[in-house]
Formats: structure tokens, C-alpha cells, sequence
């Protein structure tokens, strides 16, 4: 055999080889652990990389739309919005745009009995200008999550923000200045407006990515006060860690996004973050809205501490899914907090 | 400080995102590949080349371009693949001895008697050859053969020198061809 033949058959060889595996799409899961604002996921096989030490959630964002510009008068349009209508229409991009994950917040329910609300994170695959500044990054992320529309026929988000837009952001090591075009809508109970505000502190900081800078607020109708409760003269800012309870939803699931597509004979890992008594988070899996299976996950950590769980679902017949997490309580066997998503086998 | 409308302190930040989207899209599968070829396990590879994209983020300001990023990837990738199978091989030896049970991973760094059979009966029995080759071998010859590296390149990625790469590829290819011979 020649020295070609050889080679030949090697480089074909490893090429047939290499092809019998299909990577899974991680993308918008690396675009979360290097925005990783809350350092939460305990270092993964910290043998293997030291950065993995600063991962920190896994992703999950699904809906994929393009921000045609920053103004207020930005328009959304669906590019890959997996499980519905949405999905009808391309997103625009222009030539001058790149695509990026911006960390978005919205105000979700987390339990319907009695109602409670926390905030849940979304990475929505976003069309910026190349060479955007962070300030024009926070703007974006921000109108994303003043616009919960989108995400209302699958996610118990409300609109607090609805047609109030960003009119400016201003950035300094020390504040961020974001001036918004009116003090919010009306019709909102005081803890659904003070998460509101919440959540855009914590989406400008996540897009930001520097920390916990002050959040100060102007409303451009000169109003001084948001949501009628909230004064814009002091700054605002996430609680700290062992406070965030107060402020987050008890349960993410960061893996699978909703509406993930996992290869056949893949086995299914989900993945998320809890902050539930003693750490233990109850899952189901329904098939075709049927439940198949279920059982108990104990995260890291329990509350008031927000750790990090996994499920092995292992390897699941073709078809459509359902992952709901959910808390019951310990008390009277309510279910204090739940929250689900689907994905489908192919 | 005066404040700066839509300004931020610096866009290297931004950058990384962008570099991280266009390195992604355009290398995620063939890394993913490459690790696989190594370690024998996707979610490992996966997992891996994941944790390269992450670190070459954070590094993105002494990488700058998409060159030096690329060749970063490549050599986070073979190293972090290398770990893999040194962290399963003192698993390995570890569970043998306690109970001579195979690995969690379920797959071994060197091919069982019914992939080789698999393999032969499939053709590639020098990809099967290849997995019983020397670790730096196995590595050259991949990136050589695979990824259709240079010299130079493989030998950035390997942290050798290109003569080292020269003499691991030309004994790992007489060992193939020895293999070959045997079988003919």
C-alpha cells in the first residue's frame, strides 16, 4: 500500500468515523455561561477546564427574533420561533447586524393558588449592530423584555411595560441611567410592579455583564414616580444573593429550551435552577399531554439559597414532550411553584 | 464623570460575542467532531468543545482575532480531550480494581473486541488502528487526517515543535501501514 492509499483511506476513514455522531446545538448555552450574571451552577468537572468554574446556567433561549433597530419604534419579527404561528416570518437582519443572545427578564406567575410571581430569564437571539457598545446591548435586551407579547402564548408573563419603550440609556462605571418613555401601565398589584422594575435592573445588568451597577430611572413624561409607587430619585439594584428569593422564580428550567428538537436516540438531560425547601423539586414527563413518568430532583442547594439540579430523562422514544418541574408544599400538599417546558424527540 | 449617551466603558465585550457567534457557527460541528475522535463519548465532546468556547470568550482580549482564536480552540479542545481520558483511565483503573466493572462513560480510551470487529467488518480498520496507537500518534495523525492541519498548526495546537509533529506522524503511519500489512 502507498503512502497516498494510506492516507487516502485515513482521511476518509476519520471523516466516515466523525459523521456518525451529530453535535447537539449548544450555542445559546455557551452565549448564557459567558453572560453568566448570577454565578450560580457549581463548577462543572473542574478537572477538565478551570473556566468551567465560571459557568454558571445553561440556557434556554427559543424564541428567535430580530430587533430590526434600537428605537422605540422597534420591530420584532419571529425568526425561529420554534412551536407556533410565530414562526411564520423571518427575521430582518440587516447587513450591518449580527445576531447575539441578550439575557431578557420577564414577570411570570409561579404558582396560580394562591397567585405568586417571580422573574424568569430568557436569552433571546437578538439583531444588533456589529460594534454595538453596551449601552446600545442593554437598550436591545431591554426593549426584548419590555415586550412580553411574544412569549405569552407559552410563558405566564404579564406586560407591565406594555407600550412603554426605552427612549435612552446611559452608562457610566458607576450608573446606568435608563430613561423610559412612560411610568409604566396600569392595572398591576404592588408585587407584580415591584418585580417589574426588577426586571429591568436585572436585564440591564445581565447585558450589560459588569456587575451590580446602580439602576437609575427617568421617565421622559416627567413623572416621578413608576408604576405611581416607585420614585425615580433613588437608584435601584438587585437584592443581594440571599435575598434573591424574593425577587426570582423558584424554578428554571434552563435545559431543554422550549421547543428544543433532540436527535433520536440522544439521551435527554434537563437542567435548571431551584430555590425550593431542602432543595427538592418534583418533575413529571408527559408524552403527547400524557404524564409517563415523574419523580424527585434535589438541587445543590436549598432555599434560601438558589441551587442548581439535573434530571436524566435517558433516552425517550420519538415524539412530543412536556418537562413540568414543581414544588409542593410540605404544609398542605399545595403546589407552591411549577413551571414546564416541551421539546420533541425526532 | 460625565455621561456618555450610548456609550459603554470599552466593546471588548462585544467582540467576544461577535467572534463567539462566527466561531461557532462556522467550526462548532467539525470541534465537536474532533474531540469525539478522541474521547469516544458526544456528550464529553460536546461538553469539552463547549467549555473551549467559553474559555476563549473570557480570553477574547488577548486573542483578538479570529486566527488566534481558532488555533486557542483547537488547543483547549486536544488538551481538555487529553484530560477526558486521563480522568477516565484513573476511573477506570480505580473501578477495576474495586469491582472490575466497566466505566460510568460505558465507553474505554481504547476500542472493545466488538468495536474493532464492527470496525473491520465496516472497513475502517485503520480507524480502529488508529484508537491503538500512541496517544500523541493517534492525536497528530487525527488532526492531520481530519482536520487537515498543517504541521505548524498541529504543532500549535499540540504545544510541540513541527519536527516532533513530523516524526509522531511519520511513525504513527508506518505503524497504520504495518497493521495494514498484517491484515493482508
Amino acid at each position: 500500500m502507498t503512502t497516498n492509499d494510506l492516507e487516502r483511506r485515513l482521511r476518509e476513514g476519520l471523516r466516515r468515523e466523525a459523521e456518525r455522531i451529530k453535535p447537539r446545538e449548544r450555542r445559546t448555552e455557551i452565549l448564557a455561561m459567558v453572560h453568566d450574571d448570577t454565578q450560580l451552577i457549581e463548577p462543572r468537572r473542574r478537572w477538565l477546564i478551570p473556566i468551567a468554574a465560571a459557568a454558571s446556567v445553561a440556557l434556554i433561549g427559543t424564541l428567535v427574533w430580530g430587533v430590526s433597530n434600537f428605537g422605540g419604534s422597534q420591530q420584532i419579527t419571529p425568526a425561529v420561533a420554534v412551536p407556533s404561528a410565530l414562526s411564520s416570518a423571518n427575521a430582518k437582519v440587516s447587513g450591518a447586524s449580527t445576531q447575539v443572545a441578550l439575557p431578557a427578564y420577564f414577570v411570570g406567575a409561579t404558582s396560580t393558588a394562591p397567585a405568586h410571581y417571580g422573574l424568569y430569564r430568557e436569552f433571546v437571539l437578538t439583531a444588533v449592530a456589529r460594534g454595538a457598545t453596551l449601552a446600545q446591548k442593554a437598550r436591545a435586551a431591554l426593549t426584548v423584555a419590555m415586550n412580553a407579547q411574544p412569549f405569552t402564548k407559552y410563558e405566564p408573563y404579564l406586560q407591565p411595560w406594555s407600550a412603554t419603550t426605552v427612549k435612552k440609556l446611559t452608562l457610566t462605571p458607576n450608573l446606568i441611567t435608563i430613561t423610559l418613555s412612560g411610568p409604566g401601565a396600569r392595572g398591576f398589584t404592588a408585587e407584580q410592579t415591584r418585580l417589574a422594575v426588577q426586571e429591568l435592573v436585572w436585564t440591564a445588568q445581565a447585558a450589560i455583564g459588569q456587575g451590580p451597577i446602580p439602576v437609575k430611572f427617568v421617565v421622559a413624561n416627567g413623572s416621578v414616580k413608576l408604576f405611581g409607587t416607585y420614585p425615580t430619585a433613588p437608584t435601584y439594584n438587585r437584592p443581594t444573593k440571599d435575598l434573591q428569593y424574593q425577587v426570582l422564580a423558584p424554578i428554571w428550567i434552563t435545559f431543554p429550551e422550549r421547543g428544543h428538537l433532540f436527535a433520536a436516540g440522544a439521551p435527554v438531560v434537563a437542567k435548571g435552577e431551584s430555590c425550593a425547601f431542602e432543595g427538592t423539586t418534583q418533575w413529571q414527563l408527559k408524552k403527547s399531554g400524557a404524564a409517563i413518568r415523574s419523580a424527585v430532583t434535589t438541587a445543590s442547594s436549598g432555599c434560601p439559597t438558589r441551587g442548581t439540579w439535573q434530571v436524566k430523562l435517558g433516552v425517550l422514544a420519538a415524539g412530543n414532550y412536556t418537562l413540568r418541574m414543581y414544588e409542593v408544599s410540605m404544609q398542605n400538599g399545595q403546589t407552591v411553584a411549577e413551571t414546564s417546558k416541551t421539546f420533541t424527540v425526532k | 464623570m460625565a455621561e456618555r449617551e450610548e456609550a459603554g466603558p470599552a466593546p471588548r465585550q462585544w467582540a467576544a460575542d461577535a467572534a463567539l457567534t462566527d466561531l461557532y457557527g462556522a467550526h462548532w460541528h467539525s470541534l465537536v467532531r474532533l474531540s469525539w475522535l478522541l474521547v469516544r463519548d458526544q456528550q464529553l465532546a460536546e461538553e469539552t468543545v463547549q467549555d473551549a468556547f467559553v474559555a476563549m470568550h473570557s480570553r477574547w482580549s488577548q486573542l483578538r482575532n479570529e486566527d488566534l482564536a481558532l488555533a486557542y480552540l483547537r488547543r483547549c479542545v486536544v488538551n481538555s480531550s487529553r484530560s477526558v481520558l486521563r480522568h477516565r483511565k484513573v476511573e477506570e483503573r480505580y473501578l477495576n480494581a474495586e469491582t472490575n466493572a466497566r466505566t460510568a462513560h460505558g465507553i474505554t480510551a481504547e476500542p472493545s473486541a466488538e468495536t474493532r470487529a464492527l470496525a473491520h467488518a465496516t472497513g475502517d480498520r485503520l480507524v480502529a488502528a488508529l484508537g491503538r496507537l500512541s496517544r500523541r500518534q493517534r492525536e497528530v495523525l487525527t488532526l492531520r487526517y481530519y482536520l487537515d492541519l498543517s504541521e505548524a498548526q498541529i504543532a500549535n495546537a499540540l504545544s510541540i515543535s513541527p519536527g516532533s509533529v513530523k516524526a509522531h506522524a511519520h511513525r504513527g503511519l508506518a505503524a497504520l501501514r504495518s497493521d495494514e500489512e498484517g491484515h493482508s
